[in-house]
């Protein structure tokens, strides 16, 4: 019996032995060159970007020791608008924010191109190589707010901002801002400022965050008036005459995104769960001949007022809109 | 036709020619605990023929020879034999009841009596019995648990450590079928699909079919496994408590009048083991789960007649604490009432009613989580009859009735709705019949028929079924299986989301026709020696209709779901050695399994082409056993890279200008998973003693994963790189304390 035992532990000994060796991976497949296209147009400006890049590979697997730029200089982009062609130029800027690389990025840009609503675009890039990369986006048409919103501040429930909207397309998503608008003078002279309105502030392990909205399908919006009250008592925090201070409104804009955004910004922004492990992530393009994404969007807003009594309460003044 | 019909019955009876016979029943249980004793050996001395007890308990001898006095032997392992005598009247059911004694921890002996004819023409090729002693001899690592128990067999895949999810024969993981007291289980896992929720501590026994399952079973395509609680102490009150680096046990057991309970519960009290699992990644689970089953039987109430109701509940929750993170939370909810009958004749039936809801949410509260919900609600009715004839040629018949309704709402990665609620019933006959009267062959013909389908094109399908064996002579037996079967529930789930929260269920919806697999096993049955058995099954199993998650939904009117084939095939080897003190078993797979999606045919993620499983258990003695397994497969498929780019993101789109986005580099994927992985191999050990302190039975268990800390890899991170992966070298242990 016992020869029985040692004769299968030293087969098994003898497995793993030839086991351990470590067999090298093909972690990559052959290398294939592709081109990338982006831009998102603007329907509040006049001022649209683009950039065309090549991917790349790295040795090893961590992508990030990569220090090199992909950007392709001398594309050629034309956008068509209403049967009209526009020509990008490409230029460049030292912005570490928008760059990890050393050397300047650089984009291609059009002035005084701002489309309009519900407008069709199309896009194409023609790179040196010869290589074209196409799409085309129409801009989302604007949003109508409802009737059935609170436009005076403090709302009647004195709990919650219920600002509500119609569109004409389902399943496109919106990205709500809340802006304060008001008037402070310093140094004898009136100053106009802004501030960005939370939708709430959020109390994590005893440390206060504001909570901003995220881009979403909902057609209205909720903003916690406790935010708004917090907001207007910080305003003059340093500033103890109040007097000081002339609040004008609330100016709640909504950016309406294009369905190609709308799926961009979804595959991008939002995850599966913090737990759950996926192995092919969805890579969302609507270019023909390439990656990355050509889409629009548009903003409007509406005006929300103060009660003068509210505001006097603060022992600020109530300006004119 | 109705002459032809009595004809074949008489036939079928065998009575036409034979002298006068009867027939002998009885059931096996623990003597200490009353509790059933599911597949032991029963065994005619005089006569050479030999059963085995039914997941009930029972066994049956029909065709005896009347007049006459029999010696019984019986024999379960780790239960000391018995031999009865037994008179048989003609034309009478004899009734003799065997209570077994455990035998005392020191000698640990099995006695196999007549083993060879007992399993002579026995048709179960594709199906594995397991014992609760079996289960209890596997290495315990974290928390004993049938689903990684069930990965030690050939033919059952995983795709790492970290799941207890499982894959059979190259079929996707929701194509099992997990019954609980015949009730279904739509999501047994706790904790991210770690654990499976079903408590080993309250298992009976367990039937594992990895394909060519019969007629009464239906609804997927892949294997069932069928789940048989315990019944609890008959004769006495008793506790056992348990304790691991992960979770407390308590189970209680006892008699009341005319029958006996049995309650267990299970809770997590821990979460830095799980740590191991998620790529030290913290989890905050709470997990908890309770079994509970009441049995009745009284001849005064009814004679013949046994009565149950169990349950079982889990529970999920992974709360951040966190309004900027998401929460989690799923439950199984099962109850069930069953009426086991036994008649005055060779006639067995069961009718139950059960109802199984699983539910699950994902909140994204804050964060960017997509939301997620399902609910399953499964009401079913079943009822089953089995006669057996005097020819030892069985009848089994019955009817199986559900109604479900499946909800899902979730978001797709475009962030595109599904919003599906789906309320339908399933209305399904089968019959078959077991010729068994000829030592050498063994015929199981069966058909199953949709009446009514969950989707409408899965109504008026048959799904005919053959299981057959002969044997060639006393050392060995060829064996078969064909059978056509019909899946109408599907997961929608990406195949390559290695690590999932739960699958949720839908009934397939009706723009797709059922999946449909057919399954042609062919086998080989060996034992040249009492301790040596050897056996060879090959398989093949087509499938039509496969649902696959749509990448391309892009408007919330396209659909979910695509349909795809699968083809899988393959060769399965095990040779085992049970000798007491020493069980050495040794497992060979070659398979191959591939997928057709949208005209791309590719491997799916848990096709592996070699798979080796070695295991020893060695019974030192004195209360001590020593068991080692060592599981080797070559790589599984994964998705290559093929180059990257700088992905633009958008931070603030308000931002005019520049500042609004930024870039990070983005992988580019190479064709669904065209690269293996590394080979997987790990040697676990596992030590336990058990021993007894005044009043006390404690069992102790030391167990290492992965002793000799193979990097086995999980999956490569995208963004960074950086290698993921699998259990590392984790020593455990568990302490049971029993009263």
């Amino acid at each position: 019996m016992k020869n029985i035992i040692r004769l299968f532990m030293l087969s098994l000994i003898t497995v793993m032995f030839f086991m351990g060796c470590e067999d090298p991976v093909k972690t990559k497949a052959d290398f294939q060159q592709n081109y990338v296209l982006n831009s998102v147009i603007r329907g509040d400006t006049s001022f649209q970007v683009a950039t065309v890049l090549k991917n790349y590979d790295v040795p090893g697997l961590d992508p990030n020791v990569n220090t090199q730029s992909q950007f392709i200089e001398g594309s050629i982009i034309r956008l068509w608008y209403k049967d009209t062609v526009y020509f990008m130029r490409d230029s460049l800027v030292f912005d570490p924010v928008v760059h990890r690389y050393d050397d300047p990025y650089k984009f291609y840009y059009i002035d005084g191109f701002r489309p309009d609503a519900g407008s069709y675009i199309e896009i194409e890039a023609l790179l040196p190589n010869g290589k074209r990369l196409s799409s085309s986006t129409r801009l989302p048409e604007r949003i109508n707010f409802s009737e059935d919103s609170d436009y005076l501040i403090p709302p009647e429930n004195r709990k919650t901002v219920t600002i509500r909207w119609k569109t004409e397309r389902n399943g496109l998503m919106f990205l709500p801002r809340l802006t304060l608008r008001y008037n402070q003078i310093v140094g004898g002279v009136e100053v106009a400022k802004t501030v960005i309105v939370p939708a709430q502030f959020l109390n994590r392990n005893g440390v206060t965050d504001p909570y901003y909205p995220q881009a979403s399908k909902e057609t209205g919006i909720v903003y916690e008036f406790s935010a708004i009250d917090k907001v207007l008592q910080d305003i003059s925090a340093e500033d103890e005459n109040k007097g000081n201070f002339e609040i004008i409104h609330l100016y709640l804009e909504i950016a309406t995104f294009d369905e190609n955004l709308t799926s961009y910004y979804s595959s991008t922004n939002n995850i599966v769960n913090e737990y759950s492990i996926r192995l092919d992530e969805l890579d969302v393009t609507n270019i023909d001949g390439g990656l990355g994404i050509f889409c629009s969007y548009i903003k409007n807003g509406v005006v929300i007022y103060f009660d003068e009594l509210y505001i006097k309460k603060y022992g600020y003044k109530l300006g004119t809109n | 036709m109705p002459k032809y019909f009595l004809l074949f019955l008489l036939l079928s009876s065998g009575v036409i020619f034979a002298q006068p016979t009867g027939k002998i029943r009885g059931k096996i249980t623990d003597k200490n605990t009353g509790e059933i004793l599911a597949y032991g050996n029963v065994f005619i001395e005089e006569l050479k023929k030999g059963t085995s007890s039914d997941q009930n308990g029972y066994f049956i001898f029909t065709g005896i020879p009347s007049g006459k006095t029999y010696t019984l032997h019986v024999s379960y392992v780790s239960y000391e034999s018995k031999s009865l005598k037994a008179q048989v009247l003609p034309n009478k059911i004899t009734q003799i009841d065997f209570e077994l004694e455990p035998v005392q921890i020191e000698m640990q002996t099995i006695e196999k009596v007549g083993e060879k004819i007992i399993r002579e023409n026995e048709t179960d090729i594709g199906l594995q019995r397991i014992t609760v002693r079996e289960l209890e001899m596997m290495p315990k690592g974290v928390e004993t648990d049938i689903f990684r128990s069930l990965q030690y067999m050939p033919g059952v895949r995983t795709t790492g450590d970290v799941s207890a999810r499982y894959y059979v024969r190259g079929g996707g993981s929701d194509q099992n079928l997990v019954l609980l007291n015949n009730t279904t289980v739509y999501n047994p896992f706790h904790a991210l699909g770690m654990f499976s929720v079903i408590d080993p501590e309250i298992i009976n026994n367990l039937e594992f079919y990895k394909g060519g399952f019969t007629a009464e079973f239906g609804s997927r395509l892949s294997s069932v496994l069928k789940i048989i609680t315990k019944d609890g102490n008959k004769n006495s009150f008793s506790g056992k408590a348990s304790s691991s680096y992960l979770s407390g046990k308590l189970l209680l057991q006892g008699p009341i009048p005319g029958g006996s309970f049995i309650l267990s519960g299970r809770k997590s009290y821990a979460n830095e083991i799980l740590k191991k699992f998620l790529n030290n990644k913290r989890a905050p689970f709470d997990f908890h789960d309770l079994s509970f089953k009441v049995n009745y039987a009284d001849a005064d109430f009814i004679p013949g007649a046994k009565f149950e109701v169990h349950g079982f509940l889990s529970n999920d929750k992974l709360l951040n604490d966190d309004p900027l993170k998401e929460d989690f939370g799923w439950t199984n909810n099962l109850v069930g009432f069953k009426w086991f009958h036994v008649y005055d004749s060779p006639l067995f039936s069961e009718f139950d009613v059960s109802l199984s809801r699983f539910s699950g949410e994902v909140i994204p509260n804050l964060s960017t989580t997509n939301p997620k919900e399902n609910v399953v609600n499964d009401i079913s009715l079943r009822s089953e009859f089995t006669y057996i004839f005097d020819s030892k040629d069985e009848i089994n018949t019955g009817i199986h009735i559900k109604s479900i309704n499946t909800k899902l709402f979730q978001l797709n990665q475009r962030g595109v709705p599904t919003d599906i609620n789906n309320t339908a019933a399933n209305l399904a006959l089968f019959f078959k019949y077991k010729f068994l009267r000829y030592k050498q062959v063994g015929l199981d013909l069966g058909m199953r028929y949709n009446l009514a389908g969950l989707n409408k094109n899965g109504s008026g399908f048959p799904e005919p079924r053959i299981s057959a064996t002969y044997r060639l002579n006393d050392n060995i037996a060829i064996k078969g299986a064909w059978g056509i079967y019909q899946q109408e529930m599907t997961t929608l789930t990406n195949e390559n989301e290695v690590i999932s929260l739960f699958e949720p269920w839908v009934i397939t919806p009706d723009y797709l026709s059922p999946s449909r697999s057919i399954h042609y096993i062919i086998g080989l049955q060996t034992r040249f020696f009492e301790t040596i058995s050897f056996d060879i099954e090959g398989y093949i199993k087509k499938t039509q209709n496969l649902p696959d998650l749509n990448r391309d939904k892009i408007y919330s009117t396209d659909p979910d779901l695509v349909a795809g084939r699968g083809d899988a095939y393959g060769w399965e080897f095990l040779l085992k050695y049970q000798d007491d003190p020493l069980n050495i078993s040794a497992a060979y797979t070659l398979s191959w399994a591939y997928k057709e999606i949208n005209d791309w045919v590719y491997y799916p993620k848990y096709d592996s082409r070699h798979a080796v499983n070695l295991s020893l258990e060695y019974n030192i003695g004195s209360g001590w056993i020593a068991s080692a397994i060592w599981l080797y497969n070559t790589g599984i498929p994964f998705t290559q890279i093929l180059g990257y780019y700088d992905k633009m993101y958008l931070t603030n789109i308000y931002n005019q200008g520049l500042g609004g986005t930024y870039y990070q580099p983005y992988s580019i994927l190479a064709n669904i998973n065209g690269g293996r992985l590394p080979e997987y191999h790990r040697l676990d050990l596992s030590l336990s003693k058990k021993f007894i302190f005044g009043p006390l039975k404690i069992d102790i268990d030391f167990s290492i994963l992965n002793v000799y800390d193979r990097k086995n890899i999980f999956y490569y991170e995208r963004d960074t790189g950086e290698i993921v992966n699998m259990l590392p070298f984790l020593p455990t242990a568990t302490v049971q304390v029993e009263i």
